[in-house]
């Protein structure tokens, strides 16, 4: 008898409560892949959405919807009005904030994106130079869908270590600590292509410069996360002994892949704020523009000596424009902050300590291979 | 009400299966989101907090152990009984069944919150609470060999998501621990007491004893469990607080969800809904041993069959689950119950104690010594 009762209930339960839950039809739904912000002359959220189609007969894959309103949650809800489908964020890869939006903060829209639970924490976040709309808007003509070709772009340049990492966890992450600013990658359009240009510096949530690409690469080697990628240096080549002298370059240029980099950290004192910053840097030779020899023990020696002297000016310059900018990206505070007890470390207290801070650079660089031939 | 009980050998289950039990009860809608808690008082100190509270667990272990091995085979209701006299042996009976069917009520909530802020906002409230409430019915009609195959089944079946950890453990910054000890002792007590919700659970020791078929091994298999628990809660909390920043952690309510967030396989973008869902596994041991061991006391105390009261109870957690509570409300809910059971489960069993050897010490002559064990 009882067995029975359960057994009935549990049928009736399976029939009736099936359609309890919202059902989410595939075909009916309107995935939003990429996300852009632009900030509007009235202070209001403009946004532009690239809906993935599913529809093979389809003439284009992707769909375009822009919506004005003062919440980036009411421009959504205004998109849904000129939707066919049911607007889902669940698919959403990259939010693109253009850099007006983010000199004024880009806080309340990361919060608004965090806050969702349907939106991964693996989304990435980019600043446009210039406005969002129109760089999704743009005719390309390689890539069929835009929102692919940037999303592919950024997970490809951010996977193969070229530019640091920019995902919604980590700029909420950086956001919220006390000692450390998050970096966004820059991005252009023009000429039917999307070009990472660089890294935006950020104070707080607010953008306050702007790095190219082989700055990033140093800023990749100093955080350490994980490993830097592939660089381009240039050098003098006064003591170098080179072939063909006349008709090349008066610069060296040098392309060193890392094989694996260390960084390390140190408050060397506490009053008046010195930091030591060590490098290791284990590196190979990719492409030298001119015929050097590098058989001779000397010229790869001295190749090594001026590349660590490229590096640490580089190194040095590119701390000294972020304090200039008030940006601490490198995470200097929250070495303060590990090493100085009781230190009550803010974000504010930070900004303010931060520009006086002094680092001394100490770089370990070696050449490990020269590739295959010599 | 008789203060000691003899199980059919049919009743009884291993000794052994203890640590599930044990670590099943603990685990819970707790784990959930404990690391905020943990750190608003703690700050980056939070895991020797946890550490704190894996200790005091175990002691409080041991004590309970004690005071059940004073008798032959008896539970707390039992016991109760015994020392405290009738009238207020079974006042301190019902505010434990209280306190089960709190647990009860509150697991519930915690659970169909988490539902309906991740995955379905729509869903209603009677809609979750009666697929819950049905499915413990369930469980609690094979009797309690089932439920204890059910918490062993729940702690197998879900091991394999401690090793999902591997994706937050690529983003986590070892530097964020550090400055050791830098909150001072009294806020890291206070967060080992914010633990408390996370932690209870393994009180169930006071009405299954009587059930274990090897009474000497049961402190053994009891620190098993707690030892599996501090470990996972301890585990967590590193891998949160080098995970998340400070102002982020204080920001998520959910800590241990969200690591989850991160997880991405190529068939299943969004991991964290299967582990929502798959919490239902991790709960259900919890309410059927809560809604057991209350239908077990309210047995005892009038001496009817379990099965009977099983329903009544079950239709009134039921009709108190469709009451509708908000986030704030839910909150303040958490809190009083956490404040209760701190005082139900770490401090009171000393207390008993206490009392169970006053008692075996001064009144073994007159007439209680037919109650006692014999060693």
């Amino acid at each position: 008898m009882w067995k029975i009762v359960i057994k009935l209930i549990a049928i009736i339960l399976v029939v009736l409560l099936s359609a309890c839950a919202d059902p989410k039809t595939l075909e009916r739904m309107g995935l939003v892949t990429t996300v852009g912000y632009d900030v509007t002359e009235d202070g209001e959220v403009l946004a532009t959405m690239v809906l993935l189609h599913i529809d093979p007969e389809a003439p284009q894959n992707s769909a375009i919807l822009t919506a004005k309103a003062s919440t980036s949650k009411g421009a959504r809800i205004k998109a849904d009005l000129k939707s066919p489908k049911k607007l889902q964020s669940g698919q959403l890869r990259v939010a693109l904030l253009s850099e007006e939006v983010v000199k004024l903060g880009l806080i309340n829209l990361a919060d608004t994106l965090a806050r969702d639970p349907s939106i991964s924490d693996l989304t990435y976040l980019a600043v446009v130079e210039g406005s969002a709309n129109s760089l999704i808007n743009q005719k390309n003509t390689h890539f069929t869908d835009i929102s692919q070709l940037i999303y592919k772009e950024l997970d490809q340049n951010i996977k193969g270590e070229t530019i640091p990492s920019s995902t919604l966890q980590e700029t909420m992450h950086d956001y919220y600590a006390d000692g450390i600013d998050p970096v966004l990658p820059t991005i252009k359009g023009g000429n039917g292509e999307i070009k990472i240009t660089g890294m935006a510096l950020m104070n707080t949530d607010r953008m306050v410069g702007k790095i190219n690409s082989t700055e990033a690469f140093f800023l990749k080697l100093i955080n350490d996360r994980y490993e830097a990628g592939s660089v381009e240096l240039i050098i003098s080549k006064d003591g170098f002994t080179i072939v063909n002298q006349a008709q090349s370059p008066r610069e060296l240029a040098v392309v060193i892949d890392t094989i694996n980099s260390k960084s390390d950290i140190k408050l060397k004192s506490k009053e008046n704020l010195e930091f030591t910053l060590k490098i290791k840097l284990k590196t190979r030779l990719l492409e030298i523009n001119q015929t050097l020899d590098i058989k001779n023990p000397n010229n790869l020696k001295l190749l090594e000596e001026k590349l660590a002297e490229k590096i640490k000016t580089d190194v040095e310059a590119l701390i000294a424009k972020a304090q200039e900018a008030g940006s601490d990206p490198f995470g200097f505070g929250e070495v303060y902050r590990k090493s100085v007890r009781k230190s009550n470390l803010t974000t504010e207290k930070w900004h303010k300590m931060y520009p006086e801070s002094k680092v001394n650079v100490d770089i370990d660089f070696e050449i490990l291979r020269t590739g295959v031939v010599e | 009400m008789k203060v000691l009980i003899e199980p059919k050998p049919q009743n009884m289950v291993n000794t052994f299966l203890l640590i599930f039990v044990v670590h099943s009860m603990q685990l819970g809608v707790g784990i959930q989101g404990f690391q905020r808690i943990i750190y608003l008082e703690a700050k980056h100190d939070a895991w020797i907090s946890v550490i704190l509270s894996g200790v005091a667990s175990a002691i409080v272990g041991f004590v309970m152990v004690k005071t059940l091995a004073a008798y032959a085979c008896s539970d707390l209701y039992g016991i109760q009984y015994d020392v405290f006299g009738k009238w207020l042996g079974n006042l301190m009976n019902i505010l434990y069944v209280l306190y089960s069917l709190g647990g009860f009520h509150v697991i519930v909530r915690n659970y169909i919150e988490v539902i309906q802020a991740w995955v379905f906002p729509e869903l209603p409230n009677w809609l979750l609470s009666f697929t819950l409430v049905f499915l413990v019915f369930y469980g609690l009609n094979g009797g309690l060999r089932t439920i204890v195959g059910v918490s062993f089944f729940s702690v197998i079946l879900s091991l394999w998501l401690i090793l999902l950890l591997a994706y937050p453990f690529q983003f986590t910054n070892w530097d964020y621990l550090f400055p050791i000890l830098e909150s001072s002792v009294t806020e890291i007590l206070k967060g080992a007491k914010q633990m408390t919700f996370t932690i209870i659970g393994f009180e169930i020791i006071f009405v299954i004893y009587p059930f274990l078929k090897e009474k000497d091994r049961v402190h053994k298999h009891m620190q098993y469990g707690l030892l599996f628990t501090t470990i996972l809660y301890l585990g967590l909390m590193v891998v949160s607080l080098a995970y998340f920043s400070g102002g982020q952690l204080e920001r998520t309510i959910w800590g241990t969800l969200s690591l989850f967030k991160i997880v991405r396989f190529p068939f299943i973008e969004r991991f964290e809904y299967v582990a929502i869902t798959f919490w239902v596994l991790l709960i259900l041991p919890n309410l059927m041993f809560y809604l057991w061991s209350a239908s077990r006391g309210i047995a005892r105390i009038v001496g009817k069959k379990e099965k009977k009261i099983n329903w009544l109870l079950l239709a009134f957690l039921y009709l108190s689950l469709l009451y509708p509570l908000n986030r704030m409300e839910i909150n303040m809910m958490n809190d009083y119950f956490a404040k209760g059971a701190f005082y139900i489960v770490f401090c009171y069993p000393f207390l008993l104690f206490a009392a169970v050897l006053i008692k075996k010490k001064f009144f073994r002559k007159k007439g209680g010594a037919n109650v006692e064990n014999s060693n």
